[in-house]
């Protein structure tokens, strides 16, 4: 790290006041190559800590030197390092100022506006710890590029870090409110120019103290909306909400909600912190969840991440066929989240399936809906130790680069390592998501062959097989039978029922080995286990959608959100602490972009919250969706537009009014 | 009591304040040629086919008489029907459904209660249709439930019933929605099949009574979409005292598809509109005499 802190290079930007390279170009600079013997490892899904904020980059080095004292040999080795490695920021820092020294000679009026604010803010943080509101974002921002290198990572609670400088320059006078506003949204714009999309920028505000008290501060409010502002995909804003929230926080999210995007995702600390603490994690810590780079939780500054998936509609091939699953129609080539890259062929990560049951002549919903628990707690049991095990090899094998350790209070006190005792709470998390999917497999199979007896179970699994080829009508009705997100028991209790198995037997495995397993419905790669998973029987053929976390299937909740909210809220997100998203998405002609639409949001917030939701996501469709929709009908059923008086499906629409509604859209838009 | 209706929307943000869950009744006393929803015309449950489901199975022909198949075309017989609809349990595919359901006021109201957590101090439900006060003590029936629990009723109404039918549901209504075409009777009675005597009489009485009217008048070219009688309207508007607020529905050929799905004709020329700039000139019409349009 210190031969790469001098070789990275000085960037001075020239339209913002904060130093510090956006993306490296990887010509130029190498990474360093590390002592083969251990492992650097730092996945970047968790927040770096602030000790830098505390004592500035020189002060955290002298702290590494003084805390060596009477520690063992690994731990003076630790904090050795650590010293070296901030005594090589601050080195890299005196060379931005050297910089903009040189700079300021030929600079113009307009480039000094930037860079003499910049050379004071560096100058501070050369010198010792940050005083100012400016200096402290210069600090976040450098020490937050340095950690990722190459890629971006978790920023984490950053308006609860920030604040006491921010509080302190208000108080003084030495900054105004707009003041700061420019200064975060300039920090915002950095965030995007280092890229965009999956990119773990995720930023969490608000929340509330262990004595209950309101944590969203008047930074809080501005970083919305600074997002509001920049109206940009990063950082990713997600908000702590409990009952007693602070009113001008929410209506500015409510703002930043109408906005569309899906921007400001709601975690209620109402049912996450109970739960955290239910499950041993200590109050004081619980308090302080923030998000990962996406959307599972850690504890901010406090803890690691480390987690694997199980893909649930898989393991339902797996059952249905008792471990022996017909081949693809084709191979499972599809791209990750973005164009840019390349496609490639997926497969499941679940291990090699276990014999469930033969079910094929089945004549009793039960012998069905047992040998799809069996495959599912069989691959959960694996997979759980798994993670176990590689959790248990990285303590042994791998060491965090020491950047990122000195960062940490508990780390630099002690002289240990983030993964071996230097963070206080352990975070393993197992993910399951699409569980919906399943419950509307699972309910289609239970209505359509043993209720209605229309076909067997045997028939049913050649039409799997041949992909439905042949079987449109059996298609049709499979696809027509109950489905998850309209409020109707029969399938919302399937889908309760099996989330409920995977966070006990997460629980159970976890107990066994004396582990704490957090429990999280989601499941980030479900356009890959679409194309790696066969048809289904809930009429989806191969590679059609399945359902993204705990949501609905897409197009499937065709009742409107209160009824998918509804269907959600039966089953026991709350306590899935590693995280349940549910995603709620209403049309942009419901939701005009002023008070009455932000009124609506805050409505949605308060109920999803009441009824126990654990994360809500609220999606606004616009006229892109709706082309969409123009294509794949089936599939957007859920779509509601605004016609006249009235609201109306989208896909029920005729041609021309749906061209009518997406222009009407567009103007607005 | 019973009631016949042919939907239920929740999460509807149009219909009165709030969050609210439409009621769609069946029956209407009127025929508008444009109207869009035919589903409410008819009392009466109907069958409903809808031929791009429709996978030509044969399944129905093998039910039912009424069902023949040519070649893959489907062709239903209605006017043999007898109303058993073994025919739909019988179809694989969703083409052929139900339209219309029978439910009891408990019924409907606990339907209604699913959402009681979204409608806070403002929502509710809407009764709308069709004509809701063709089933008034129904509706009463039902609102009474509603209201016995805090939320707010509304009425979407066309008028033509009698003023019983208003005073049987005026106990419990919060807000009513009161839909006028044209003040012109010959217009009226082209447009709707009926002459507009009643409903204006009752318009004037039911804003007597003191309860908040917000009047809706679809925008129908060749009908009533001309500044004279927009003007018509909105003076006669201004005669009242509860008319809290004006909502101006431009007409689209939405729902002709349904017709046949009904088995019934579309007569309505497809190819009209209104332009935004006519909607901005009738709004005008509105907004300048004090009136909050929207
Ligand atoms: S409802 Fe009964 S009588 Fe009418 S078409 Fe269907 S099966 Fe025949
Ligand atoms: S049963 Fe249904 S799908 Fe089959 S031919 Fe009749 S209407 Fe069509």
């Amino acid at each position: 790290m210190l031969r790469f802190l001098s070789d990275v290079p000085v960037f001075l930007p020239t339209d913002s006041r904060i130093a510090g390279y956006t993306i490296l170009n990887t010509d130029e600079v190498v990474p360093p190559k590390y002592d083969p013997e251990w492992e650097i490892s730092d996945n970047l899904h968790f927040s770096m800590g602030t000790t830098y904020l505390t004592y500035g980059f020189g002060g955290v080095a002298e702290r590494a030197y003084a805390n060596m004292e009477g520690k063992d040999d690994e731990a003076k080795q630790t904090l050795l390092s650590v010293a070296h490695v901030y005594e090589g920021v601050v080195a890299y820092i005196k060379r931005h100022i050297e910089e903009i020294d040189a700079r300021i000679k030929t600079a113009s009026p307009e480039e000094l506006e930037n860079l003499a604010p910049m050379r004071s803010n560096l100058y501070e943080l050369a010198e010792g710890a940050p005083k100012t509101f400016g200096a402290a974002v210069q600090a976040f921002y450098l020490a937050w590029k340095l950690r990722g290198t190459l890629n971006t990572a978790t920023i984490g609670r950053l308006d609860q870090y920030l604040y006491p400088f921010y509080r302190n320059d208000i108080d003084s006078g030495r900054l105004t409110e707009d003041e700061a506003l420019d200064i975060v949204c300039d920090l915002w714009k950095r965030f995007n120019a280092s890229g965009s999309g999956d990119t773990l920028m995720t930023l969490t505000v608000g929340g509330q103290d262990k004595d209950g008290r309101d944590e969203a501060n008047d930074l809080s409010v501005l970083m919305v909306k600074a997002s509001c502002i920049v109206h940009q995909p990063e950082p990713h804003l997600h908000v702590r909400y409990h009952n007693n929230t602070r009113k001008d926080f929410m209506d500015q999210v409510a703002r930043l909600h109408v906005l569309g995007g899906g921007q400001g995702s709601i975690y209620n600390d109402e049912v996450i912190i109970p739960s955290m603490v239910e499950a041993g994690i200590p109050l004081q810590y619980a308090c302080n969840y923030a998000t990962d780079g996406c959307t599972e939780l850690i504890i901010d500054r406090k803890s690691r991440i480390r987690f694997t998936n199980v893909d649930s509609v898989k393991c339902l091939e797996y059952a249905l066929f008792n471990g022996n699953p017909p081949p693809l129609p084709g191979p499972a080539v599809t791209k990750y989240w973005t164009h840019r890259t390349a496609a490639k062929e997926w497969q499941s990560s679940l291990v090699p399936p276990c014999e469930s049951g033969d079910i094929s002549e089945a004549t009793d919903f039960k012998e069905v809906y047992d040998a799809y628990c069996r495959q599912f707690k069989y691959q959960i049991t694996r997979k759980t130790k798994r993670l176990i095990g590689a959790d248990r090899y990285f303590k042994e094998r791998c060491v965090t680069p020491s950047f990122l350790n000195g960062s940490y209070d508990e780390c630099l006190e002690s002289g240990l390592d983030s993964f071996r005792g230097g963070l206080p709470v352990d975070c393993l998390m197992m993910f399951s998501g699409s569980l919906t999917t399943v419950a509307d497999s699972l309910a289609a199979l239970k209505h359509v062959v043993f209720e209605k007896k229309h076909y067997t179970m045997r028939e049913v699994l050649d039409a799997l097989a041949a992909n439905y080829e042949g079987y449109e009508a059996m298609r049709r009705e499979l696809a027509a039978a109950p489905k998850f997100g309209n409020d109707d028991d029969s399938v919302d209790m399937i889908a309760a029922d099996l989330a409920q198995i995977f966070i006990d037997t997460t629980k159970e495995v976890g107990d066994e080995e004396n582990t704490r397993i957090w429990p999280a419905l989601l499941g980030y790669l479900f356009v890959q286990e679409a194309h790696f998973t066969g048809a289904t029987p809930d009429g989806r053929r191969w590679k059609e959608p399945i359902a993204e976390h705990f949501s609905a299937t897409p197009g499937k909740a065709v009742n409107g959100p209160t009824a998918l909210i509804d269907s959600a809220a039966k089953a026991p997100l709350a306590k899935a602490y590693g995280t349940a998203p549910v995603h709620v998405t209403l049309p942009r002609t419901l939701v005009p972009r002023n008070e009455e639409g932000e009124e609506l949001m805050k409505r949605l917030v308060r109920v999803a919250v009441k009824k126990g939701f654990l994360m809500l996501n609220i999606g606004i469709y616009d006229v892109d969706a709706m082309r969409k929709a123009q294509k794949n009908p089936e599939q957007y059923a859920d779509l509601i537009v605004r016609v006249w008086g009235y609201s109306a499906r989208f896909i029920d629409l005729s041609e021309d009014m749906q061209e009518h509604v997406i222009t009407r859209v567009g103007t607005q838009g | 009591m019973r009631g016949t209706l042919f939907n239920i929307q929740r999460f509807c943000l149009h219909d009165g304040p709030g969050i609210r869950t439409t009621v769609f009744l069946k029956g209407c006393p009127l025929r508008c040629k444009w109207c869009h929803n035919p589903a409410g015309l008819s009392p009466n449950i109907q069958i409903q086919f809808l031929e791009d489901k429709c996978v030509g199975c044969a399944k129905c022909a093998s039910t039912c008489d009424c069902h023949s198949l040519a070649g893959t075309e489907h062709i239903l017989n209605r006017a043999d029907c007898r109303k058993c609809f073994e025919c739909v349990e019988s179809c694989p595919s969703g083409a052929l459904t139900v339209c219309g359901e029978v439910m009891t006021a408990e019924e409907l109201f606990s339907v209604i209660m699913a959402d009681k957590d979204f409608y806070e101090d403002d929502g509710g439900v809407t009764f709308s249709g069709g004509e809701p006060l063709l089933q008034a003590d129904f509706v009463r029936e039902v609102a009474e439930l509603v209201r016995k629990e805090g939320y707010t009723v509304t009425v979407d109404t066309c008028g033509e019933v009698p003023w019983e039918a208003f005073e049987t549901v005026l106990p419990v209504t919060d807000l009513f929605l009161y839909d006028i075409k044209a003040i012109c009777p010959e217009i009226h009675k082209n447009a709707t099949g009926v002459s507009n005597g009643r409903i204006l009489e009752n318009l004037h009485r039911l804003d007597a009574c003191g309860k908040d009217i917000w009047a809706r008048i679809p925008v129908i070219p060749t009908v009533n979409a001309t500044a004279e009688e927009m003007t018509k309207i909105a003076e006669l508007l201004e005669s009242l005292s509860n008319i809290k607020r004006v909502t101006l529905i431009p007409y689209h050929s939405l729902g002709h598809h349904q017709y046949k799905a009904l088995g019934y004709v579309y007569r309505f020329d497809t190819s009209l509109s209104v332009s935004d700039g006519q909607i901005a000139e009738f709004t005008e019409i509105f907004t300048e005499r004090g009136f909050y349009v929207k």
